[in-house]
């Protein structure tokens, strides 16, 4: 399935398929001596923040965590990140709950329970916190709580990605 | 009446249900209804009668399960495990059964005699979901009663329901809901041995008690570690931990809850059918502007200078129409009333003291008209979403901006607001910074001081910046009470944005009238109380001395033929005006002020504003009119030229003086109902002591530094 780089697991190889953004991106990508179609290997990914580091062609780059969540790349496995990694639009599925004290009664007691689909709806003006659908409501949760939820992507929101054809990709 | 012939009902939900809209509707009352969660946080009871019963009803504070997590929470599961209320009603927002059907397996649990009411059905309708209700019956083993409160559906049938459930016309099936073979073996073995407790198994179920044991619930825990049987007890339920964790590789209680869900979303596939057309509801749609990256910011912004905006501008003109009615009382009362003290103390004394108060009642209903409106459609919660981070840098909750928002109009709904934190420290915290949102009531010394003192172009900035000081503070407060006092976890944010609903007229108005009456009492209580006193303590002890003198400058004044009747009469009131400032100075006020006055000496402050700060602990208005009757002028208020022009005429007064006057009276405790009620909230005398210290420490301090940075720069 397509995934985004900043979901991978560190050590893995990868392709970059396509890029979720505008043309400026491409440059940037372009700039750091990337192009679609190029095969490069996951060195280093918080999950948190900062940039990730990736090798290509023996060679150790890096990459800001705003571009590489715009790389698109094909994976095999399932995708599992906290729910704080995810962007608007996708779809996942809670596969563990790690929180702990009032606040993990409250979340089981409305229902993010094991299993259970989320789509992530928007951040706040600010970046946190996150709202996301569950069943039929709206909870809004900081990222701070969403970080010790477990998830598997589903589906990627991609933007309106696959509406729109851009006319400076090759093919 | 027939004491077995009234029936005791409890209604219980999920927040914003609609139990409170239920309430009402039942019972014919007007409790507070708001669009967000938490908005009832007591319980309270109504009655009402039908086929011949009383029916007692009691509303309770949502929950989303029978937990004890939070205080509201401990209201609604005593009240239903400990009471046991004859009929409970679970009101269920029907448009979210996943939810809401969770506390219904609850009830289940504890054997209540249930009536779900499927509330909202209008929106169930509109959104063209189908429940197949009777099903629904079937699988949870109670009544399930379609019911609209806005629509005023289904409240018939629910009552009818409640009364042929009592009286046993209609059964209740008591389905119970069967866990894996697994943790009913656990369950089973324990209730067996709770079965030899007589006693506590006639008390509560010991079916409960075992589930409950098993998602360790520390409150029955707690019930049941004393008790005898407990090693046989405990013995079974360290297997069922032990075995779990061992063969499931997960715990019971994650166990429990994933089958109560499960067991719920079976349910829900059998009888929900939910249209499939994926159109954007409006909640999307005005969401998607109203909080969205770009915008969200700048229209929460402009939401709250609206509310200021509309709060002053707005209620300009019917406060200069209240302010001449009291002129005109005052004028006619002086005229009629023989001179004397009766005279002085309900002109000079109850109408310009009262009036005072009476004359912001519009500004004060404008504002909670908009706050109504702001809490009946959704937006509050998603002010909190869109506040939150600035919040929480702070240390503070996102929601504990609504209390914030509130404490700009006054401390009193302010403070209970607050009651939506769950966390004590939380709670605290936003208690003891809401008297730096400059309330209603500190408005009216602003305008005087700053319309003084300052251009008249610089004055509303002036008024703004006072304000905004006042925020800065209560956030730099906030940190610092998080940093030292509290620095316990804060409240997890999880909150429930619910779709918009369009508040009715009348809830609306409702609502405003209520506050509007609250403070039209507090007028009539507390500030003519203050009004009285004040008069009192300033016009005595009486100086006979001073008297003595002042008698016998009139009588030379007769005497004197040199001028003529203007100019006799003329200085005749000037005569009484100094007599008045010189009894004041005599009277218990005046020796208070000079008391005092070393302490305020260093802001500035001479004994005259030193006292009117002290008499402002009753009530903020009444700064104004201490001053008015200080300065000899019994009746001013804030728009007199006279008392201004004493102001101005007095030396020792300046800019810096000003300014560090309402930075005091900005900042200092608010008035004494507000602590009151301050100390209701917070519980405990520690907090209310401290309270009064750090807000009076803080006032002094920065009144200090304000008093110098401005001699040093205005000079
Ligand atoms: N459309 C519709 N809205 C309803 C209905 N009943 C209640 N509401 C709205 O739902 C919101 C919540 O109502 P409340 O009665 O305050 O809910 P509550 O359960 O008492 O909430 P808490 O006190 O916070 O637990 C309000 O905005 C009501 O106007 C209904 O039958 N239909
Ligand atoms: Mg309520």
């Amino acid at each position: 399935m397509i995934s985004r780089l900043t979901y991978c697991e560190e050590g893995f190889s990868v392709v970059i398929k396509d890029l979720n953004a505008g043309i400026g991106a491409l440059q940037n990508l372009n700039n750091l001596g990337l192009n679609i179609g190029d095969t490069i290997k996951l060195l280093e990914n918080s999950r948190q923040e900062g940039p990730l580091s990736v090798e290509f062609n023996s060679r150790e780059i890096r990459i800001g965590r705003e571009l590489a969540g715009k790389i698109l790349i094909e994976t095999e496995s399932p995708v599992i990140v906290t729910l704080d990694q995810v962007k608007v639009g996708d779809i996942v599925e809670v596969t563990k709950m790690n929180s702990a004290g009032d606040i993990r009664y409250r979340l089981l007691d409305m229902g993010l329970v094991r299993g259970v689909k989320l789509k992530v709806i928007r951040f706040a003006p600010l970046g946190d916190p996150i709202e996301v659908k569950i069943n039929e409501f709206m909870l809004s949760l900081r990222l701070e709580e969403a970080r010790s939820i477990e998830v598997k992507i589903l589906e990627f929101g991609l933007n309106g990605y696959r509406s729109k054809k851009r006319w400076w990709t090759k093919g | 009446m027939n004491k077995d012939r009234e029936i005791l009902v409890a209604l219980a939900g999920n927040p914003n249900s609609g139990k409170t809209s239920l309430f009402n509707k039942l019972v014919g009352a007007n409790q507070k209804v708001g669009n967000w969660s938490g908005v009832t946080v007591e319980k309270y009871e109504g009655a009402t009668s039908h086929k011949g019963f009383k029916i007692k009803v009691i509303d309770l504070p949502g929950t989303y399960s029978l937990t004890t997590y939070s205080p509201e929470e401990v209201v609604a599961r005593n009240f239903l495990v400990d009471e046991k209320p004859d009929v409970v009603v679970n009101v269920i927002d029907a448009t979210n059964l996943e939810r809401n059907l969770y506390l219904t397996t609850q009830l289940i649990d504890i054997q209540a005699n249930l009536i779900v009411a499927l509330n909202m059905y209008d929106e169930v309708e509109d959104q063209k979901i189908i429940i197949d209700h009777n099903q629904l019956e079937r699988l949870f083993g109670a009544h399930m009663i379609p019911t609209s409160t806005t629509k005023n559906s289904g409240i018939q049938s629910v009552l009818d329901h409640i009364v042929d459930l009592y009286t046993g016309a209609i059964d209740v099936k008591r389905n119970k809901l069967n866990f894996s073979a697994h943790l009913e073996y656990y369950i089973e073995k324990m209730v067996e041995i709770f079965l030899t407790d007589k006693e506590l198994s006639a008390k509560y179920l010991p079916r409960w008690l075992a589930i409950k044991l098993l998602v360790n619930d520390k409150a029955v825990y707690d019930l049941v570690r004393d008790r005898s049987v407990w090693t046989n007890v405990n013995k079974v339920l360290s297997e069922a931990v032990y075995k779990t964790g061992n063969e499931f590789n997960t715990d019971t209680e994650l166990m429990l809850k994933e089958e109560r869900h499960a067991f719920i979303r079976g349910a829900i596939k059998e009888t929900v059918r939910r249209s499939n057309n994926r159109k954007k509801s409006t909640t999307d749609l005005i969401d998607s502007i109203l909080i969205n990256r770009i915008t969200g910011l700048p229209i929460f912004a402009l939401f709250m200078w609206l509310i200021f905006q509309l709060t002053f501008s707005l209620g300009e003109a019917p406060m200069l129409w209240i302010e001449s009615a009291f002129n005109h009382l005052s004028i006619y009362m002086s005229s009629v009333l023989p001179d004397g003290m009766t005279k002085s103390i309900i002109v000079d004394g109850i109408i310009a003291g009262v009036g005072g108060v009476v004359v912001f009642l519009p500004n004060i209903m404008i504002l909670f008209l908009a706050l109504a409106f702001l809490e009946g459609t959704g937006y509050m919660a998603r002010a909190a979403f869109v506040i939150d981070k600035v919040m929480h840098k702070f240390g503070l909750h996102g929601k504990s901006f609504i209390p914030m928002i509130t404490g700009f109009g006054c401390s009193v709904p302010a403070f209970m607001a607050t009651r939506t934190l769950k966390n004590e420290s939380d709670r605290i915290t936003t208690l003891l910074i809401i008297p730096f949102m400059s309330c209603g009531a500190k408005f009216p010394v602003y305008v005087l001081i700053a319309g003084t003192f300052f251009e008249q172009s610089m004055a509303g900035n002036v008024l703004f910046g006072i304000y905004l000081f006042g925020v800065i503070i209560a956030l730099i407060s906030a940190k610092l009470l998080k940093s030292t006092f509290f620095k316990g976890e804060s409240e997890p944010f999880v909150m429930e944005l619910p779709p918009y609903r369009m508040p009715s007229v009348k809830t609306l108005l409702f609502q405003m009238w209520h506050k509007a009456a609250i403070y039209l009492r507090k007028a009539g209580t507390i500030i003519l109380f203050a009004a009285v006193l004040i008069w009192f303590a300033s016009n005595f002890p009486r100086s006979v001395d001073i008297e003595k003198y002042y008698e016998d400058q009139r009588l030379m004044l007769e005497l004197n033929s040199e001028y003529d009747n203007n100019k006799r009469n003329e200085l005749k009131e000037k005569l009484r005006v100094k007599e008045l400032a010189e009894q004041i100075e005599y009277s218990i006020v005046g020796r208070l002020g000079h008391l005092i006055e070393p302490l305020v000496s260093p802001l500035g402050l001479d004994w005259r504003l030193g006292i009117s700060l002290v008499t402002g602990i009753a009530a903020k208005e009444i700064v104004v009119s201490t001053m008015g009757t200080i300065y000899s002028l019994g009746d001013i208020d804030e728009n007199s030229a006279a008392l201004r022009e004493r102001l101005l005429a007095n030396p020792d007064y300046n800019q810096a003086v000003a300014l560090s006057f309402m930075v005091f009276v900005l900042l200092y405790i608010p008035c004494f109902a507000a602590s009151i009620v301050f100390h209701r909230e917070a519980g405990k005398w520690k907090w209310t002591f401290f309270y009064i210290f750090y807000t009076v420490a803080v006032a002094w301090l920065m009144s200090f530094i304000v008093y110098r940075i401005s001699l040093f720069l205005l000079m």
